[in-house]
């Protein structure tokens, strides 16, 4: 009750006012907070991941093919076996060199689980505010699962779109 | 603002007080308000004493309110107590006087809090295992040394339990004290021994239970009952024997979770891979000391015409720094590489060897489990486990639990006789059965030995006949052969099943148990002598040791103890039958079937030599023709991740000298998918027309 009293009692002039100002932030930042994401090229294209999913990156390592599931292979990545599928042929990037320059693997993770892909260049970590959105024919590829464009380096980079791309991957895992 | 806060003390501490004498929830939860608001405003005024016991107090009234009972005598008090300490601080004005006593309050409340009755649990759950193990040693044979580390135990819990305020359990640990400490004039009988033994197992249950449990009336009851029975029993003394030496060493533990020590063996199996490169790199450097070495000899050889004797002694300067530069950094690589190799091989060992604990830690519950089923059968049973400090892998030892509980329940119900009997044989009337653990050629042995009736050969043949297993009982079959058939299920020759054994279904389980672990079981007896079963086992799972194929050009491993043959065989040694390809081996007939197409995976080239894997689950035999067999390897097997949905026919990965993955072939799920592959070819065949 005394607490009450002592935290209605009367601003002293002024003081309201100073202190909105200082503390207050211009509105497209609030609305636009500050996200992170990793670029890393796969064949031709372009592409960005929150990085927030992104659990380790991992040199070229041999592929093990997995008897009775051809779309998985396994690899051995800091001492784990983990699971390894085709970006290419989940995101259904068509292009025409069947064999491209394997460099890296980028290691994603949810929650448990973690699954490997090979990309050609991981090209760095972007901070960005908003999405643009682009639209699909400036990405040559039928995969409909991106959310949208980021622009670096002269670059477009196409966003995938998480949460599609776990539910993918979540149902071919059964 | 001080002045404001004491006014506003005064006036909680009066609501305090008036609910405090009414019993209901809300009395209770307006207490809690006032309590709040005071705590609120002790902080706002910087008053951190008063503050935390407000604090002590709003946690006390919320477990009161959460079991909806109303504060009992002792938390009245304190909550009074403590709304006098703020009566005489808001009426001095002055906090300062009171800091001490508001300090002592605050621990007061503490100790009444439910966070300390769960210390207080862990605790006696400690010290009733040590209380356990002891009084199970003195009942066998009464001595010091048990009733020193009883008496200490003993002397534990009382004195936590004083500081919890269980009296009724004070009062009985103490009565307990006191008749073990006068054992020696006023031996323990039988009977006092049981009724401790009833009161430990009511305590270890209680440790599991929730707090109201130990303050019922109930439990206080029952140990007064004992209290009283320890303090009037009539003594007669036990049977004495030949005093026992125990050593009683504890190591400090901590507690790791399985996968992170699995995240450590993998990185050092990384670190050892990778240093294994480090060898191989000094070798290439060889290479460039012995192309300096060609370098300088033309150098040497070059004749003083071709150059001036200034520029040549200049250059073979040059090319001796070089040379002898070379040769120093090789060496203090080479001694890195030695040193990193050196210490990567010990932590990957120590790595492994963390898997690894005490045999002790896996057989605490078989003393009790022996003694209660002797009693129970009447029978005399002198149990004695040997070699409790071996080192087992932590899953072998869980998975050993239950074969050996069966095992020591047969050596029980089975083969240690009655006491008359044994008496009339001519035999010690207590029965002898030993537990013991040890590594032996690297391996780890398990033997459990009774001397009682041992196997009777005759009947198991007997059995083996009736159940049409041989085909007539003039047969000359070894022992070995006969003991074989007890591992089959159903099979037993004890005339009626008991609710201990006698089932048959026990040794088969445990033969497969054993086998799970890549192990073996083996029988050894004399008729009337004993029996002796010896489980042969690996001594870490995380090792195994497979051999390495190659199915479609990429590596896969067989455990070695899971397979039976391994051979290179021509392709014009295979025989057709009925659409199916057999070979000779030892006179059997041996099904062929492609790994590949077990697998799913590509076919590699055919090659005129055929690489086979026998394996066989006990009655037939498969041939499996993989690509190549690689050779002989010890691999350090990784689980499967969760993510990748279990493989068929796959039970482990791991990895090769080189880092690359390899995966181990699960047999007895390939046996399967083989059968289940023949059946369909020869579904198939049969809908084709081609019948047999």
């Amino acid at each position: 009750m005394s607490v009450d009293r002592l935290l209605r009692r009367k601003a002293p002039q002024g003081y309201l006012e100073e202190w909105e100002l200082s503390i207050s932030t211009p509105q497209e930042q609030r609305q636009n907070p500050l996200h992170t994401a990793m670029i890393f090229k796969l064949k031709t294209l372009y592409l960005a991941l929150p990085i927030t999913f992104i659990a380790e990156v991992s040199a070229l390592r041999t592929v093990h093919n997995t008897p009775h599931q051809k779309e998985r292979g396994l690899i051995n990545a800091y001492g784990r076996l983990r699971s390894v599928i085709s970006l290419v042929d989940l995101l259904e990037i068509d292009s025409e060199e069947k064999q491209f320059e394997e460099k890296f693997f980028i290691l994603l993770k949810r929650e448990e689980s973690i699954w490997a892909f090979a990309v050609s260049e991981i090209c760095g970590i972007h901070h960005y505010r908003v999405l643009e959105k682009a639209p699909i024919r400036a990405v040559k590829t039928s995969y409909s699962h991106f959310k949208g464009i980021v622009t670096w380096q002269k670059q477009s980079v196409a966003f995938i779109d998480e949460d599609l791309l776990f539910s993918t991957l979540g149902s071919t895992s059964l | 603002m001080i002045a404001l806060f004491y006014r506003e003390l005064q006036d909680h501490v009066e609501s305090i007080e008036k609910h405090l004498k009414g019993k209901s929830i809300e009395d209770l939860q307006s207490i809690l308000k006032s309590i709040c608001a005071i705590k609120g405003g002790a902080k706002l005024v910087q008053k951190p004493s008063i503050e935390r016991v407000a604090r002590e107090l709003e946690t006390l009234l919320k477990q009161a309110i959460e079991l909806a009972e109303p504060l009992d005598h002792r938390q009245c008090q304190v909550v009074q107590k403590a709304t006098g300490l703020f009566k005489e601080i808001y009426e001095t004005q002055g906090l300062s006087a009171k800091e001490g006593e508001l300090k002592k309050l605050q621990q007061e409340i503490e100790a009444s809090e439910q966070t300390i009755v769960r210390l207080f649990f862990i605790e006696l759950e400690r010290q009733i295992a040590i209380l356990s193990e002891s009084l199970l040693i003195f009942e066998q044979t009464p001595n010091t040394i048990a009733v020193e580390s009883l008496l200490r135990a003993a002397h534990s819990i009382k004195g936590a339990a004083r500081a919890v305020g269980y009296g009724a359990l004070v009062g009985f640990v103490h009565s307990v004290e006191e008749v073990f400490t006068k054992w020696k004039e006023r031996p323990l009988s039988a009977e006092i021994i049981e009724t401790l033994f009833s009161c430990i197992d009511l305590l270890y249950q209680l440790t599991k239970s929730d707090v109201r449990a130990f303050s019922t009336a109930l439990y206080s009851d029952f140990f007064s009952d004992a209290a009283y029975k320890l303090q009037h029993f009539s003594p007669s003394p036990l049977s004495l024997k030949s005093s026992q030496k125990r050593a009683n060493v504890q190591n400090a533990t901590v507690r790791v979770t399985a996968d992170y020590l699995t995240q450590l063996m993998g990185l050092a199996g990384e670190l050892l891979i990778e240093s294994r490169w480090l060898e191989h790199f000094s070798e290439t450097l060889l290479k460039i000391k012995r192309g300096q070495n060609d370098l300088l000899e033309y150098v040497d050889h070059l004749q003083s015409e071709d150059l001036e004797s200034r520029k040549k002694s200049k250059l073979q300067q040059k090319a001796h720094l070089c040379s002898k530069q070379i040769t120093t950094y090789m060496n203090s690589i080479e001694l890195f590489i030695r040193r990193h190799s050196t210490l990567s091989d010990r932590l990957y060992r120590q790595v492994i060897e963390s898997r690894m604990c005490p045999f002790s830690d896996g057989v605490e519950n078989l003393p009790r489990l022996v003694r209660d089923l002797a009693k129970q059968l009447n029978k005399k049973i002198y149990f004695e486990i040997i070699g409790k400090s071996t080192a087992i892998d932590r899953e072998i030892l869980g998975q050993l639990k239950a074969p050996l509980e069966h095992l020591l329940k047969n050596a029980i119900d089975h083969g240690i006789e009655l006491p008359e009997e044994r008496v009339a044989l001519g035999k010690p009337v207590e029965g002898h059965i030993r537990l013991e653990a040890r590594h032996k050629a690297g391996m780890l042995h398990i033997v459990i030995t009774d001397d009682g009736r041992g196997l009777d050969l005759d009947k198991i043949k007997l059995k083996a006949y009736e159940l049409r297993l041989i085909d007539s009982l003039s047969l000359d079959l070894t022992e070995t052969k006969l003991v074989e058939f007890l591992f089959l299920p159903g099979f037993t020759t004890a005339e009626k099943i008991s609710e201990i054994s006698g089932r048959g279904i026990g040794l088969n389980a445990v033969q497969d148990m054993i086998q799970q672990v890549h192990g073996q079981v083996q029988i050894a007896a004399r008729m009337g002598k004993g029996a002796t079963f010896c489980l042969q086992l690996p001594l870490t799972l995380s090792v195994i040791r497979a051999l390495m194929v190659s199915i479609s050009g990429e590596p896969y491993a067989f455990a070695l103890a899971r397979i039976e043959h391994a051979v290179v065989i021509e392709s014009s040694e295979v025989e057709t039958v009925a659409g199916l390809f057999y070979f000779y081996l030892n006179g059997k007939s041996i099904a062929l079937v492609f790994a590949h197409q077990v697998l799913g995976v590509a076919a590699a080239s055919q090659t005129a030599k055929l690489s086979v894997v026998v394996l066989s689950n006990g009655v037939n035999y498969y041939g499996v023709i993989v690509d190549a067999l690689l050779g002989e390897k010890e691999l350090v097997a990784q689980k499967l991740d969760p993510t990748i949905a279990k493989i068929d026919n796959i039970a482990c990965g791991a990895f090769m000298e080189n880092g690359d993955p390899i995966l181990v072939i699960d047999t007895e799920e390939m046996i399967y998918s083989i059968n289940r592959l023949f059946t369909k070819q020869k579904s198939r065949d049969r809908t084709l027309g081609m019948g047999e």
